[in-house]
């Protein structure tokens, strides 16, 4: 914002007078005489010191796998037909399910779409099956040729929607949603109209919570804008006659939807009951329970405007309090171009901090959770300014990547204009690993798919080769969507663990649990939405660092119910089931 | 011949084989004809009095401006002079008349149009300052002087983007020009885009060292290091300036990203201490408090700052959120939607910045930035921006009336 712009000018007139006193400077600290990792948590009050200590770091690095696996899918816009539409600029996503319930995370990913004249037509989404870390086979599909779609897609969130055990998966997109039912055979059936998810409006991202707290899986749905061929301007791009995508500015946005599960299985849009706000631009959606009350949240990154934080207490309407709980802009008050999305524990304090990727000259967010309704924008302290705003963010994801005992943060980075002069359009994936309560970018090998740029968009995580240390997928542009293989050693230590709800939601979206290792908790939540256009696998991993087992391990499940265990030995994938009503 | 003379020829050529008396006679020969080179001569005249406005020297200029008077081949040369001169005593009109009937002359066609330029502009009739400028272009597109002025012009005006243009020209025409670089830095400063802004501030800072407010640079080059997030950088632009509160919250700014907060903390202490009403003071001594988990101490200082920056949206929804911490939700709401307020007219003061760089000689939209700027508590800036509609519209009654109510208040 130029907002006072010439009182500047003014000043520069009075400045140019008399200024030349020769002061000698004094000694000004030097930042390599003063860096302490850990100053936040030595001077935040009420913080858990101890806490911010590391088990200990394991080198972290990843190789390139989709090409080994037979993993062959490429996201396309449709650029080449030269229409310079905002469509093209969102990509899409990816979803890591395990449809056929072996055991082997599989891979879905959306396709696209493109233009015919003045028509939006959609690419077909794919499925991979995960052939026990080895091989990635596309599956037919319900016509045998993958997953067709008249619409052009965008985001991948799979969920258990119908309970009946196997994940389904709701694509968005232009033109409206998908809900692909698995039908536990190995096959999907389309089936958004039955179930009453009748959404036209230019959908992006979406999050599976139950909001309602009645064991039924709820759907938030964000919009992003108003566009069409019918809306569609000439946008300058480095000349007056180079056309450019325009930016989300051009457009006002579209409303969000809540649609709420109903007993016999159809879904109804309950938006203004529950108090849903009409101005966002939403593509990042975050459904976690932030405040601790035992009912999910959603928050939703919005491009451009404010962001919203619906705070929910179990029945409509939402109490919408980003301004006021300091998750809507930055520090400055300032909306930012929102994109990405996750939620982490990183000071360890039990409670979800918010994590928000954001475009370029602005800083990616850091919320720190304070306590109910109340977050902190640290970004600053937390060294993630430090970063420089060269970035546009999308798609990321907070886990623990080095198996440390800490939760680092990977984001997916790519330009969303065809000439962009700040930074380049293709953009190098960031691994920002945790020390302490900072963050630093850690430089991966000069030759690795971190070093390469890439128009990024979606991302997720998936231990594909069930060795425990976790994977990463990433969805680009018109460039084939990769499999990273983390490359941890030997020395590795974890625990995995899957929930499967019962009277809670079967996928245990708002479970919380925490496992203590050497005194330590680490606090994980069973989130939806999150990321950018993807879902991640549904199983908690923790990294034990060299420790031989974990204390304890606390399941709050979203039903209030808890399970409790002691004494779990390292390196072993769990699978808990929410205990039976007595 | 009579003898007398005859007489006086031979003593003074035996004279004149003294070689003592030669010298000296060579000498007055010599000095007679440079007085006639130069002062007698009326070109040389003329061309002494337009070096005098060159290099600012009036007596150089009124010199000549004598010895010009009765040249009849050189009446306009010498109006140009006489212009000149009129605008140096504030005669803005006598100056207008001048310059404008000596622009037909060759010899100062580019000339008079500056000054006919300055003297239209100091009457405030910005319109036709610009015109004489622009034709002093296309008569010599390299001519330092229109660009200096149209430079200056629009930047009154707030035509930044067209300010540039100029600007850059005279810093190429001129390489040791350090002021135009340094308005470049300012402008694009002012306008986020601090990535050029450095450009121009290292640029003006490598001209002239030791220019007069070579600290000021310093400090609005470390701003813009630190909108960049190059705090290693903008600890080293500062490293050069004297201790003063600006440059210490600055510093703490940086180090608050380096991770040394408690020395961020002593400076932003020491910062407040110095000024205790400054907003940067107050707003960054609250976010420490805050990052301390010190939530009264930063209502504090944010309630002050509140006090004393009533129309800063940002801090207003900074203190909002910890009243809301502090379980006062009713104030809370109430400063929520105060800031919410702020920040929709902040916004538009910014679009209409935005339109007035478009629009460089539109003064409507100068008088409502002035209107926007003062509901916004910048009467300064509102009384800037007043000026810059009258510039265009001497007659504007409307920004006329504004600006005297400003002034009176």
């Amino acid at each position: 914002m130029a907002n006072e712009g010439r009182l500047g000018g003014l000043v520069l007139f009075v400045v140019f007078v008399g200024c030349g006193r020769n002061v000698p400077p004094e000694a000004i600290p030097r930042a390599n005489q003063s860096v302490d990792v850990n100053s936040e948590a030595s001077s935040s009050a009420g913080s858990n010191k101890s806490s911010a200590a590391s088990i200990s770091p394991h080198d972290v690095s990843f190789i390139e796998a989709a090409s080994d696996l037979g993993f062959d899918f490429t996201y396309r816009n449709g650029q080449d037909k030269n229409q310079f539409a905002i469509l093209e600029s969102l990509g899409g996503g990816v979803a890591v399910l395990d449809y056929d319930l072996d055991g082997w995370p599989d891979v879905f990913c959306t396709g696209g779409g493109s233009f015919e004249g003045m028509d939006v037509v959609g690419h077909p989404s794919a499925l991979f099956r995960n052939h026990s870390g080895k091989k990635m086979v596309p599956v037919s599909g319900p016509a045998g040729q993958g997953f067709p779609s008249s619409r052009y897609s965008h985001g991948a969130f799979s969920a258990d929607f119908n309970q009946d055990g196997f994940p389904d998966m709701l694509v968005t997109g232009y033109g409206g949603l998908q809900l692909w039912k698995n039908q536990g055979d190995g096959t999907f059936i389309e089936v958004h109209e039955q179930v009453g998810l009748q959404d036209n409006l230019w959908s992006s991202a979406a999050g599976w919570g139950d909001f309602n707290s009645d064991g039924l899986l709820d759907l938030y749905v964000s919009h992003y804008v108003d566009w069409s061929f019918e809306k569609h301007p000439f946008c300058r791009g480095r000349t007056a006659t180079e056309r450019d995508i325009c930016p989300p500015r051009e457009f006002s946005g579209l409303p969000d939807k809540l649609y709420i599960c109903s007993p016999d299985g159809r879904y109804e849009d309950k938006s203004a009951e529950w108090g849903l706000k009409a101005d966002g631009k939403g593509l990042g959606v975050l459904v976690a329970d932030f405040d601790g009350n035992g009912h999910v949240d959603v928050y939703v990154a919005n491009d451009t405007v404010n962001n919203f934080l619906y705070s929910n207490k179990g029945t409509a309407p939402f109490l919408e309090i980003a301004t006021v709980a300091g998750v809507a802009a930055d520090k400055a008050g300032i909306p930012n171009g929102s994109m990405g999305v996750d939620a982490l524990d990183y000071n360890q304090t039990g409670r979800p901090s918010i994590w928000v990727t954001n475009y370029e000259r602005e800083d990616f967010a850091l919320y720190r959770n304070e306590g109910p309704g109340a977050f902190l924008h640290v970004s600053d302290i937390a060294g993630v300014n430090v970063l420089g705003g060269l970035f546009v963010g999308f798609g990321t994801v907070c886990n623990d990547f080095n198996l440390d005992g800490r939760e680092d943060i990977v984001v997916n980075n790519g330009h969303v204009i065809l000439y962009p002069t700040a930074s380049p359009r293709k953009q190098q994936p960031l691994f920002l690993q945790s020390e302490g309560r900072r963050f630093v970018r850690k430089i991966l090998r000069s030759d690795s798919y971190f070093s390469q740029g890439h128009e990024g968009r979606g991302l997720a995580t998936v231990d594909f080769d069930m060795d425990g240390d976790l994977d990463l997928v990433f969805s680009n542009i018109n460039e084939k969507t990769e499999i990273l293989r983390n490359q941890l050693g030997a020395s590795k230590s974890w625990i995995k663990v899957k929930l499967i709800g019962r009277s809670s939601n079967r996928d245990a979206i708002g479970a919380i649990a925490t496992l203590t290792v050497k005194g330590l908790p680490q606090t994980r939540i069973r989130k939806g939405g999150c990321s950018y256009m993807s879902t991640n696998e549904d199983v908690f991993t923790w990294g034990l660092g060299d420790a031989a087992e974990a204390d304890q391990l606390v399941v709050l499940w979203p039903s209030g119910k808890r399970t409790v265990l002691s004494e779990l030995a390292k390196n072993q994938h769990l699978l808990l089931v929410e205990p039976q009503d007595e | 011949m009579n003898d007398n003379l005859r007489n006086s020829w031979a003593l003074i050529l035996r004279r004149l084989r003294d070689p003592r008396i030669l010298a000296v006679f060579l000498f007055l020969f010599l000095f007679a004809l440079l007085v006639y080179q130069y002062f007698v001569d009326p070109y040389r005249s003329f061309l002494s009095g337009l070096e005098g406005t060159r290099i600012n020297n009036t007596s150089r200029v009124r010199l000549a401006i004598d010895l010009l008077e009765r040249e009849k081949g050189f009446v306009l040369q010498r109006k140009y002079l006489l212009a000149w001169n009129a605008v140096q005593e504030g005669r803005f009109q006598d100056a207008l008349r001048l310059a404008d009937e000596s622009k037909t002359h060759p010899d100062v066609e580019v000339e008079a149009r500056v000054v006919a330029g300055q003297a239209a502009y100091r009457i405030g009739a910005a319109g036709n300052a610009q015109s004489y400028w622009e034709e002093a272009l296309a008569l010599n597109p390299d001519a330092l002087g229109p660009h200096r002025w149209l430079g200056v012009l629009y930047f009154d005006l707030g035509a930044m983007d067209n300010a540039l243009i100029h600007l850059r020209a005279v810093s190429r025409l001129d390489p040791t020009d350090f002021r135009a670089e340094r308005l470049m830095g300012l402008i694009n400063r002012d306008y986020e885009r601090p990535e050029a802004a450095i450009v121009h501030y290292q640029e003006s800072l490598r001209r002239s060292p030791n220019q007069p407010d070579r600290y000021m640079i310093c400090l609005e080059l470390a701003e813009c290091q630190i909108k960049q997030r190059n705090f290693e950088a903008a600890i080293e632009s500062l490293t050069g300036c004297p201790d003063s509160p600006r440059r210490n919250r600055l510093l703490a700014r940086c180090l608050l990203n380096l991770a040394s907060l408690g020395q961020a903390r002593n400076l932003a202490e020491i910062s407040l201490s110095l000024e205790p009403f400054d907003l940067d003071a107050l707003q960054l001594n609250a976010e420490i408090a805050l990052a301390d988990g010190n939530i009264s101490k930063a209502s504090g200082f944010l309630r002050l700052a509140v006090d004393k920056h009533p129309y800063s949206h940002s801090i207003r929804a900074q203190f909002a959120q910890v009243l809301g911490r502090l379980g006062n939700s009713k104030e809370a709401q109430q400063e929520l939607l105060r800031a919410e307020e702020l920040q929709k007219l902040w916004q538009r003061f910014s679009d209409l910045q935005i339109e007035a760089i478009n629009r460089p000689i539109d003064a409507q939209i100068r008088y409502e930035i002035g209107l926007l700027a003062n509901r916004l508590g910048k009467t300064d800036l509102a009384a800037s921006w007043f000026r810059a509609a009258l510039a265009i519209n001497p007659n504007f009654i409307l920004a006329s009336e504004a600006l005297g109510d400003l002034q009176r208040s």
